[in-house]
């Protein structure tokens, strides 16, 4: 650790060295503010590379990406409950309508599991760990204990974690056009 | 731990066993994970990474990110500790 002039002490000396930690902007072209967030939805972090701060994009995806895998591995992938289906991933109906209810009532199959609100937010990670949840539901039924909800708050949190990091890509995005005269 | 009492303890056919019985029941991603007495350790993952990304987002220079990030961690765990603090005594008073 070494010290700044003004006597703060700072971590240029230690050994961990990130890549373009003092660049600003590597990118320094206008970017399109849905394309970064649809980006960082895809792919945690993804937003933020986009736009240049690869640091950040490292920093911000990997930590998202881990707190969900955390999750699954604590409570399982059943932690993951799927809207439109039951504990035992058979599809649900509304009475009296053949379609399923995600189709006939998506409002209500997403207001019965709430939680998926947030997780879906984590991006494909939750698509994937959803298929796999409702394929696996027949051999491992969801668990009622203190654990699943641990698991379910951290795959929730990275989710919600992740909308942070898609805001505030865009944001920075958006000051980054304001450089530009040019409008995208 | 007397020096007699830990091996016997450590050579005990019950310690012995329960590695595997663990590993036998528990599938990774399938099912819960065996760690039901040590659940408040827990917390410390959750909020280190809540800390690392928030402290992400707000710093311009991600070389800040570390330090600011562990100040961070402390300071919610801080917060943890007195909020339990607090409800323990919540509790024994009532």
């Amino acid at each position: 650790m070494s010290r700044t002039s003004t006597g703060r002490r700072t971590f240029a000396s230690l050994p961990i060295t990130l890549p373009h930690v003092n660049s600003d902007y590597e990118q320094t072209g206008p970017v399109s503010l849905p394309l970064v967030a649809a980006l960082g939805w895809l792919v945690p972090g993804l937003g933020y590379w986009v736009i240049g701060k690869r640091s950040h994009a490292l920093i911000a995806g990997v930590s998202i990406i881990v707190l969900f895998l955390l999750g699954l591995l604590i409570s399982g992938v059943r932690c993951v409950d799927v809207p439109g289906y039951d504990a035992n991933g058979n599809v649900i109906h509304l009475k009296g309508s053949s379609k399923p209810i995600i189709v006939d009532s998506t409002f209500k199959a997403i207001l019965d599991k709430p939680w998926y609100i947030p997780q879906i937010l984590a991006g494909p990670l939750t698509i994937g760990s959803s298929v796999w949840s409702v394929s696996v539901s027949g051999t491992y039924p969801k668990a009622t204990a203190r654990m699943f909800d641990i698991g379910t708050l951290y795959t929730a949190i990275a989710g919600m974690l992740n909308l942070l990091v898609i805001i505030d890509s865009a944001h920075r995005a958006a000051k980054l056009n304001d450089h530009f005269p040019r409008s995208i | 731990m007397h020096l007699p009492l830990a091996i016997a303890f450590a050579s005990s056919p019950l310690l012995a066993a329960a590695p595997s019985v663990l590993t036998a029941s528990w599938k990774p991603f399938l099912t819960t994970m065996p760690v039901w007495d040590y659940w408040p350790i827990l917390s410390l993952p959750l909020c280190l990474g809540v800390a690392v990304v928030y402290k992400t987002t707000k710093c311009p220079d991600a070389a800040r990110v570390p330090r600011e990030s562990a100040i961070l961690f402390l300071w919610i765990m801080l917060g943890l500790i007195a909020a339990a603090v607090v409800v323990q005594l919540v509790t024994v008073l009532n």
